[in-house]
């Protein structure tokens, strides 16, 4: 019993919260895949720039809230003139282009980092502090926040895509962006918008997690990791099994570690996802298998 | 109201279409015949935009369409039912409609409700599925729904591939009733369709393209009659 409060219980809050927040970013890019047919590799990168654009903002204003809503505009406005300048000349080519570029990106992305900011580690401080009792042990109120603030950021993504025009535009460019095209959407727009918002979201996921883990011009790539398998294991371009598979992979990440060390934990979440593709080959609810 | 002149058009590096020219008069219904492979749908692909033409010129209502996108020619009146239907599965019935609204220069409730009136009008059975995802559509309704979609868009000159493509009999007679009654509310249609007889038994006149030019082109009554067209259909 007291294992299972101590140890057990706050590993399940770890695991769900990070859980949500990768879903956050697992979003962004199987909706992307939808859409361009490639897995963008900048998305970690994206990621990654939040948590700067992020300090930046702190720095100048001294506020994690103002830069919670500044940071992912500004990632939101890269990933527009991004997806303009690069990735549109490329729509009518085969999607291994669209590969090779996005991977480009990347590198770019983490070395202009690296030029402006350095190479060094950097922290933001959690906007709340203290901590909360709560089903007999005591949890961080950030971390309650995160749960929060996670869990209603992808019931709005969900309301979006179900419920707005915008949204209904964009699971339908997903099936077939030039039928769409033909019925009056202007799809290049809903391409760009796409794509900025899904910079905006991973932006965000990059701000909302820096105050509990490290900021440093890598740290997409670990994230951007797990965001594949998660796309993987939801079912390429499937949204719903994105958000069912980030919270699958946030509680075995989280639970693993109590029990193996991280290097380990990375061993098995790739077994899992192995097991996973063997019984289900299109993931949880994919469409197109990948093992196929 | 359409002219094409002279069109050449292809995927990539292959050309499909060579030096096509016809004509669709405002009101009027015009079959465009041929077998399978002869660039009937690489042509109506083209005239929306999805192609862009190498060569030739295609105007609608005296508009140059070669270099406008396919949004742009949608917003111009233009609608496409195309090959395969191409309805959204994942999208209710009434999503797929007011997609169809996306062409209409106003989009106010007031129009929606009016033109949303007249497609249940003439598809009761659109109505009926209204909030059924369009997976769950027969053949037949989802050809009802590619139908309605551009109604909705209030086109004024429809392109429509091989509407009665894979349907039963019923279904065939009621999307030729739904040709002749667009016909009646005064909108143009370029019909391709490998059932001449159904084809012939609405339009008014016709085209036969092989290989990817017109080679032959008469009334209806001619076309019915005349030997050109059984000996290029093969019926
Ligand atoms: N997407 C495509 N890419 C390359 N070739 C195509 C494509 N679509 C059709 N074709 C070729 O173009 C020719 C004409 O096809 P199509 O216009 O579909 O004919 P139809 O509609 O008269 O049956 C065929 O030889 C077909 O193989
Ligand atoms: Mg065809």
């Amino acid at each position: 019993m007291d294992y299972l409060v101590a140890v057990l219980l706050p590993q399940l809050l770890h695991g769900l919260v990070f859980g949500a927040a990768l879903g956050l970013l697992a979003l962004g890019l199987t909706v992307i895949f939808g859409l361009l047919g490639v897995m963008n590799f900048a998305h970690g990168e994206l990621y990654m720039l939040g948590a700067y654009a992020g300090i930046a903002v702190v720095g100048v204003t001294h506020s994690f809230w103002t830069a919670l809503i500044v940071a992912p505009l500004a990632v939101g406005a890269i990933g527009a003139v991004t997806e303009v300048t690069t990735l549109r000349p490329l729509y009518r080519r085969e999607p291994l282009y669209g590969l090779i570029l996005t991977f480009g990106l990347a590198l770019v992305f983490r070395e202009a980092v690296r030029q402006i900011w350095g190479g060094d580690m950097r922290r933001i401080l959690p906007p709340v502090t203290g901590s909360t009792p709560l089903l007999g042990m005591v949890y961080p109120n950030y971390r309650l926040f995160l749960l929060a603030a996670s869990s209603i950021l992808l019931l709005a993504i969900w309301l979006f895509f179900t419920k707005t025009r915008a949204g209904i535009l964009v699971r339908a460019a997903v099936q077939d962006a030039e039928m769409l095209d033909g019925l009056g959407v202007n799809v290049p727009r809903v391409f760009t918008l796409t794509f900025a918002g899904s910079a905006a979201l991973a932006a965000l996921a990059g701000l909302l997690l820096a105050p509990i883990f490290t900021v440093y011009p890598q740290m997409g790539v670990e994230m951007i990791l797990l965001a594949f398998i998660v796309v993987i294991l939801g079912g390429m371009g499937s949204m719903g099994g994105s958000v069912v598979a980030a919270l699958v992979i946030g509680l075995a990440q989280s639970l693993l570690t109590l029990w193996m060390n991280p290097q380990r934990v990375a061993i098995a979440i790739f077994a899992l996802m192995i097991v996973v593709l063997i019984v289900r080959p299109r993931g949880f609810f994919g469409r197109e298998g990948v093992l196929e | 109201m359409l002219r094409m002149a002279d069109v050449h058009a292809g995927y990539g590096a292959t050309p499909i279409l060579f030096g096509v020219s016809l004509e669709v008069r405002a009101g009027e219904a015009v079959a465009l015949l041929g077998r399978n492979g002869m660039g009937k749908t690489t042509l109506m692909k083209t005239a929306m935009g999805f192609l862009r033409p190498r060569r030739g010129t295609i105007e609608f209502d005296g508009t140059d369409l070669t270099r406008l996108t396919p949004h742009a020619i949608a917003r111009l009146g233009v609608g496409l039912v195309p090959e395969n239907r191409r309805i959204f599965f994942g999208l209710t019935v009434r999503e797929n409609l007011e997609l169809g609204l996306s062409a209409a220069a106003d989009r106010s409730a007031a129009l929606r409700r009016r033109r949303l009136d007249e497609v249940f009008h003439h598809f009761p059975r659109l109505q009926e599925r209204i909030d059924q995802p369009g997976k769950t559509l027969s053949g037949g309704e989802q050809q009802m729904l590619a139908i309605a979609r551009v109604m909705m868009a209030g086109a004024r000159l429809i392109l429509m591939d091989e509407p009665t493509q894979g349907l039963a009999p019923a279904f065939i007679r009621s999307i030729r009733d739904m040709i002749s009654e667009l016909k009646r509310l005064g909108v143009t249609v370029l019909l391709v369709e490998q059932n001449a007889r159904v084809a012939l038994s609405v339009c008014d006149r016709g085209y036969i393209m092989e290989k990817g030019s017109i080679v032959f082109e008469a009334s209806s009554r001619e076309l019915r009659e005349s030997p050109v067209t059984h000996e290029k259909l093969g019926v």
